[in-house]
């Protein structure tokens, strides 16, 4: 039975749906600004008069930017990390976590520490730069997958969620004849869907948002990934460099231009995400009960 | 037990991880100086040399937005015409410097870097480039033809050439004021000419418009009002030496008067929190009646963006104004050097690299590579007077300047006009600024100036210690009555070293 609202309740209620619609507003009105410079005259643009509706309503920002080859291949770029990075990087820490989750594993404290310790220490950005540089994935798209393949915190997520699960049904299964990977793939791992769910998330969308390791370890332009293009985009427009020349000057995005670009960029991760949010917040509390 | 076996533990892995690191740099260094497979391939370059094997070049440049690099109908005329390979990369919009400085120490090699001035000489101070001289009189006959040998004098270090200067490429008068001309018709006033003139359009503007901002801007400097003071260069000869302009009494005039239009209401009060853009947004709403101008703007929509808010909208040009003896001047963009490419002296391909720049500067590819064929993508009137045939132009070689490794600077100024009248209305617009180029030109005493290591030291924090103190000044915040401190504190900064090193370069150029 609910009980009868207080007037205090009421006041309450009014309340929080009033500051959760204005903090919803403040989110949403600079995207319907994009979204209506993006479809704006240009002389609107220039004379900065768009609020969040379009003024002078065309299209041609978005033909433009359809029609950059630049803006396809860092496109497909960005798919093509985030895609199979994501699946290897599940592969790999799936065959990390699993061994590290049995008890009796020998060595299993030293192993573990081994993770732990390259978690908390990092070498910083110039030696990672000579690593790649040696490994000869300097320009190369795997230099934005092999340095992820396994993020130590995901791991330790997808153990400790595997060590809660019965110890029996894997007994069971290895009585009526399975192996090692055929209880880990028939057996464990549909088990463990709900934290592979969130964990995929998480490496897609670290993958998908990478803008550090790309900045520094991607010269050629075909190879650019999407954040990288946006990036360019924005800041050349911007900010002015001292030494730029009247030429880079002319060459530069209108406004209108840059809008169209981020509106695109981001559409298909806006249409993901209302999707994809509750299994964020069941991967942030997985883990939190088993330490 | 286990209490006490823990820390061990750690130590020992830390202890581990620390030799292997040391024990991996040090495996690193050796690999340097024994001959690595780089240097190995050098050495069969170097022989294949003789056969003329064309090796594929490695260009680094600095990033240009909106260009298909290594796809551009300019790039396959380059590799065409010059029979090289080449692999265009480009540094990042943002942070170009960090990136470059990971490159470079990280041991990435390319064959030819196009840079900015500043990061040049900070390259060449670290020994990253090649030396030149010996390779460019065998294989640079081009080149030598086609840059001067002032250019180069700027760029020399020890007498030695490291680089291939590229110099903006015409001097122009890049900005003046704009004011709405309908405006002064309506109130009856003449364009101003003079300081006097200039303060009572403002004044009256503001009595009769009240609403309106009268002059807005984006920082506390201007050309064309500094000109009423005789302030034209940043850093003129005075009785054969070179001073700051801020060192002269006429910058503390220049100030008091700032500042009383700022406290008369007839400078932007936001002036110190303005950028272009809110500048322009400002004058082509129509908010604002003056602003500074330049011609890139005025042929990019700005008579139309105003239009468009203001139907009757109509924009004049003020003129550098005049001081009491009638005299008036301004310093035009373009004396400067605009970048330089020099190879690297990891590169095994120096020799291919010189042949590469030195083939697009030869007489039968520059103006193909630059404009295109004549009659074709522009045409040349009057023997000097080029202009594009549209679009055509744009479609093949909107992007050449992309490519540019220095330019024949006898002729390159007056084809440059041809990629400015890809778009008539930038055309006139430069022409108009320009029309009284003559009458306004102070070629600044400093021209041509190269980095100097003062300026990469102090340069950009003395830029914008002076724009600070100069904007609160103006905004009343500090007091005038103090500005021998000012330039007490500017000369400790690093002002000394500069204006030193620069005298120095000077009097070595005047000799």
């Amino acid at each position: 039975m609910l009980k009868r609202k207080t007037k205090a309740d009421r006041i309450f209620l009014a309340l929080n749906y009033m500051i959760l619609t204005l903090t919803g507003l403040l989110t949403i009105i600079p995207i319907l600004h994009i979204l209506a410079v993006s479809l704006s005259d240009s002389r609107a643009v220039m004379a900065n008069t768009v609020s969040i509706f379009p003024k002078g309503f065309q299209l041609e920002y978005y033909k433009y930017v359809l029609s950059k080859h630049d803006f396809y291949t860092s496109y497909r770029n960005t798919i093509l990390i985030t895609v199979f990075g994501t699946a290897l990087s599940m592969l790999f820490t799936v065959l990390a976590a699993y061994p590290l989750s049995k008890p009796w594993l020998r060595g299993r404290k030293f192993l573990l520490m081994l993770f732990v310790f390259s978690m908390i220490f990092y070498g910083g950005i110039v030696p990672s730069y000579m690593l790649m540089k040696v490994l000869g994935l300097i320009d190369s798209l795997w230099a934005l997958i092999v340095p992820f393949l396994l993020a130590q915190f995901n791991m330790l997520v997808i153990k400790s969620y595997m060590e809660g699960l019965p110890v029996s049904i894997e007994e069971s299964a290895e009585m009526d004849g399975a192996g090692p990977t055929r209880i880990l793939f028939s057996i464990v791992l549909p088990m463990c869907l709900p934290v592979l769910a969130s964990m995929t998330l998480f490496y897609a969308v670290g993958y998908w948002n990478n803008y550090f390791h790309a900045r520094m370890f991607i010269s050629s332009p075909e190879k650019r990934t999407l954040q990288l293009y946006l990036n360019d985009l924005i800041i050349s427009a911007t900010q002015l460099q001292n030494d730029m020349t009247v030429e880079d000057f002319l060459n530069l995005s209108p406004g209108g231009v840059r809008a169209a670009t981020i509106f695109a960029a981001t559409l298909p991760i806006l249409l993901f995400y209302p999707y994809l949010q509750k299994y964020f917040v069941t991967g942030i509390t997985i883990g939190s009960v088993k330490g | 037990m286990m209490k006490t076996i823990k820390p061990i533990i750690c130590f020992l892995l830390v202890a581990f991880l620390l030799i292997s690191i040391t024990a991996c740099s040090g495996e690193q260094s050796q690999n340097a100086e024994t001959p690595s497979p780089e240097t190995s391939a050098q050495t069969k370059d170097e022989n294949s040399q003789n056969t003329e094997d064309k090796p594929k070049l490695k260009v680094l440049t600095w990033y240009s937005a909106n260009v298909d690099i290594n796809n551009d109908p300019t790039y396959h005329d380059v590799v065409e015409r010059t029979g090289y390979e080449v692999e265009y990369f480009m540094l990042p919009a943002d942070n170009p410097g960090e990136k470059l400085n990971l490159e470079i120490s990280g041991g990435t090699v390319y064959d030819i870097l196009k840079l900015s001035p500043t990061d040049f000489s900070r390259l060449l101070s670290q020994g990253v480039y090649a030396q030149l001289d010996e390779v460019l009189a065998s294989r640079g006959q081009n080149i030598l033809n086609a840059i001067s040998q002032e250019s180069f004098d700027t760029i020399r270090k020890d007498g030695k050439v490291y680089g291939i200067p590229q110099i903006t490429e015409r001097p122009n008068i890049g900005a003046c004021l704009a004011i709405r001309q309908d405006i002064l018709d309506e109130l009856s006033l003449p364009i101003p000419t003079n300081l006097d003139e200039f303060y009572h359009v403002l004044k009256t503007i503001k009595q009769k418009k009240p609403d309106m901002i009268p002059y807005t801007t984006d920082n506390p400097f201007n050309p064309i009002i500094q000109s009423a003071f005789g302030l034209y260069d940043g850093y003129p000869e005075i009785d054969g030496e070179i001073t700051w302009n801020g060192k002269l009494p006429q910058m503390r005039e220049y100030l008091a008067f700032m500042k009383k239009l700022y406290d008369e209401d007839l400078l932007d009060k936001d002036f110190a929190m303005n950028k272009s853009d809110t500048v322009l947004a400002k004058f082509t709403s129509g908010k604002a009646a003056v602003m500074p101008y330049s011609w890139y703007q005025a042929g990019a929509g700005t008579p139309d963006a105003l239009k468009e808010n203001v139907p009757q909208g109509k924009i004049s040009l003020v003129f550098p104004l005049e001081d009491e003896n009638g005299k008036a001047g301004i310093v035009p963009a373009g004396f400067s050097l605009n970048n330089v490419s020099g190879v690297m002296k990891k590169s095994p391909n120096l020799e291919h690299a010189i042949s590469f720049m030195d083939a697009k500067l030869a007489p039968e590819n520059f103006t193909f590579l630059t404009l295109g064929e004549e009659g074709v993508t522009f045409t040349v009137e009057e023997g000097n007077k080029y202009r594009p045939i549209m679009p055509i132009f744009t479609e093949k070689r909107g992007n050449a300047y992309v490519y540019l490794n220095g330019f024949d600077e006898k002729i390159y100024p007056d084809m440059w006009l041809a990629r400015i009248w890809r778009d008539p209305n930038l055309g006139e617009a430069f022409e108009m600024l320009n029309s009284q180029y003559d009458k306004y030109a102070v070629k600044p005493a400093l021209a041509y100036l190269p980095p100097l290591p003062a300026d990469g030291k102090y340069g950009q924090s003395l830029n914008a210690f002076v724009e600070d103190t100069f904007t609160q000044y103006i905004m009343g915040v500090k007091p005038l009555e103090d500005y021998d401190d000012f330039l007490n504190q500017w000369d400790n900064q690093g002002g000394l070293e500069i204006i030193k090193e620069r005298d120095e370069w000077y009097q070595a150029q005047n000799k």
